[in-house]
């Protein structure tokens, strides 16, 4: 597994894993949103901002999320971005899909391994 | 369902986007900054810590860049910029863009007319009813050949074959005339045609006002009536409400009006001069005889449904030689032709339009050849700016576009300016040679 793969999975995966951002600390700024992403993957996910931006715009033109203008911790003017109703549902849906997807791929793969430990 | 919202949203992002670029703008910097403060807090000096910022940050036009292709109608909006681009360089080459344009008019100009003439003469099918049914007959005799391929038809064999054949559901009997008008201010000379009542039939047409000739097969003497066209009615008698009953001055008779034909009729091209009046064929002994000689008149007839042209020719040609029989005892021999009556009415015209179009299609060939010669001298100088935008990242694709456009734009106004020109040729022809068709 190389660089290029964990970016793969991070393009599609990307709308879940700040849509769960929003959900866990609630309104946030494009700053503390990467950060917090870099943090909680133990800094294997290093967030380039030409995507994580385009991704915010396309999060919000889908209703997912919505941004206004706010003032940071250190009083700063930012943009901050929160989960909608409907962003609540999609994050919901996407959970549910991931973790099917994650128990077939896991179920497969036991099975291989079963078989070959023969 | 999602997606949807997402192109509504983009389309609505096409605009305000100095706004929008503005707020991302302030966004990003922000963000810069908030990288910078968390550097300094663990410990950098600020040089250094803006210095980190910004290479952990990455390049900000980059990032505007694709925020924008998310945010807007990206193709959209090169397109409208290739557009601008394009417009702004033909402006700069004033003389170049107007002799491309000129050129290109007046070759589009040149095979639009030609095209729409060829259109309305040979392709659409006559203004009549079931037109395919419409046929002219002539007649042949071998001996007589030195007249040419065909004779126009004896009167008394047009009686012969409504009588006896039944392989056309109606005929009609038509001869030329002309004569002077009287009594409606200055005198004036008038065409016309003289049909007999099956011409109503035949052409599925019936005065607006009034009535038909009546009448059957017998060849009375013709009623002193007469039957305007709309064109003549509208002209010369000012669209009079109450024509009908009126008497006209005609060739010095007194005709009665006793109908107008309505204003989308247009008597078929058959004879020399179109006729503005309609009067009933003037029967008598010496052409209501059947036989050999007096060949005076156009026949036209309408196919019977079912029956087919070739059977038709062979019923006449039966009724045609058992009256060369009788008339002249086997001296001459007479045939009946059947001619579809589109080609007799354009036949001569065909080759001489076919010519046109051919001569057009070339011409419209010569200009696209000048044309391609004109841009590729052009094009030669912008060698620089082709290779600089490509420094900057265009594609190959891209590059192509633009030139696309350029010439598309070309090609848009030489073709709407050609259109104008043929309409403007089509309107001065047509005003000195109406054809009914067109």
């Amino acid at each position: 597994m190389g660089e290029k793969n964990k970016g793969e999975v991070l393009q599609g995966t990307l709308d879940l894993l700040v849509l769960k951002t929003l959900e866990t600390l609630g309104p946030l700024h494009g700053f503390g949103i990467a950060r917090r992403l870099e943090q909680v993957s133990g800094e294997a996910l290093r967030m380039n901002q030409g995507t994580l931006y385009p991704a915010l715009v396309r999060l919000e033109q889908r209703g997912w999320i919505s941004s206004s203008w706010g003032v940071s911790k250190n009083n700063r003017r930012a943009r901050f971005y929160a989960l909608t109703t409907g962003g609540k549902k999609q994050l919901e849906r996407e959970v549910r899909d991931w973790e099917e997807t994650a128990a077939i791929i896991a179920r497969v793969l036991a099975t291989g391994k079963a078989a070959t430990s023969d | 369902m999602n997606h949807l919202r997402e192109w509504w949203k983009r389309a609505a992002g096409f605009f305000h986007k100095e706004r929008r670029d503005a707020e991302l703008e302030e966004e990003l910097a922000s963000h810069l900054e908030m990288l910078v403060e968390e550097n300094v807090e663990q410990g950098m000096g600020p040089e250094e810590a803006r210095r980190a910022a910004r290479i952990a940050f990455g390049g900000g036009e980059q990032i505007k860049e694709v925020v924008r292709e998310q945010r807007g109608l990206p193709f959209l909006e090169s397109l409208i910029a290739d557009v601008r681009f394009g417009l702004r360089m033909l402006r700069k080459n004033p003389g170049f863009t107007a002799t491309a344009i000129l050129t290109l008019a007046l070759g589009i100009g040149a095979n639009t007319a030609i095209f729409s003439a060829v259109n309305g003469i040979l392709l659409r099918p006559l203004p009549f009813a079931r037109p395919a049914q419409l046929y002219a007959i002539h007649e042949f005799v071998p001996q007589f050949s030195a007249f040419g391929p065909s004779i126009p038809v004896n009167g008394g064999n047009f009686l012969a074959w409504k009588k006896e054949s039944d392989a056309f559901s109606s005929m009609a009997l038509i001869d030329a005339e002309g004569a002077g008008l009287l009594g409606m201010g200055r005198p004036q000379w008038l065409y016309g045609a003289a049909v007999t009542p099956g011409f109503f039939s035949v052409f599925g047409v019936r005065p607006f006002m009034g009535r038909a000739f009546s009448g059957g097969d017998e060849p009375i003497e013709a009623k002193p009536e007469i039957i305007l066209t709309h064109w003549l009615w509208r002209e010369e008698f000012h669209s009079d409400p109450n024509i009908l009953g009126k008497i006209v001055e005609l060739g010095g008779r007194g005709l009665t009006v006793v109908g107008v034909l309505p204003a989308n009729f247009g008597f078929p091209r058959i004879l020399t001069h179109d006729p503005q009046y309609l009067v009933p064929f003037p029967w008598a002994q010496w052409n209501s005889k059947p036989g050999i000689g007096t060949h005076d008149y156009f026949v036209v007839a309408r196919l019977r449904e079912g029956t087919r042209p070739k059977q038709a020719e062979a019923e006449l040609d039966a009724i045609e030689s058992r009256i060369a029989e009788k008339d002249s005892g086997g001296q001459f021999n007479l045939y009946a032709i059947l001619t579809p009556l589109k080609t007799e009415i354009v036949g001569s015209t065909r080759q001489a339009l076919w010519m046109l179009t051919v001569a057009a299609g070339l011409v419209l060939l010569v200009v696209c050849a000048n044309l391609a010669n004109l841009l590729l001298t052009k094009n030669s100088t912008r060698v620089r700016e082709v290779a600089l935008r490509s420094a900057f990242g265009a594609g190959r694709w891209r590059l192509a576009r633009q030139f696309f456009t350029e010439t598309l734009l070309l090609a848009s106004a030489g073709g709407f300016l050609g259109v104008i020109f043929a309409k403007f040729a089509l309107w001065r022809s047509l005003r000195t040679h109406p054809l009914e068709f067109l």
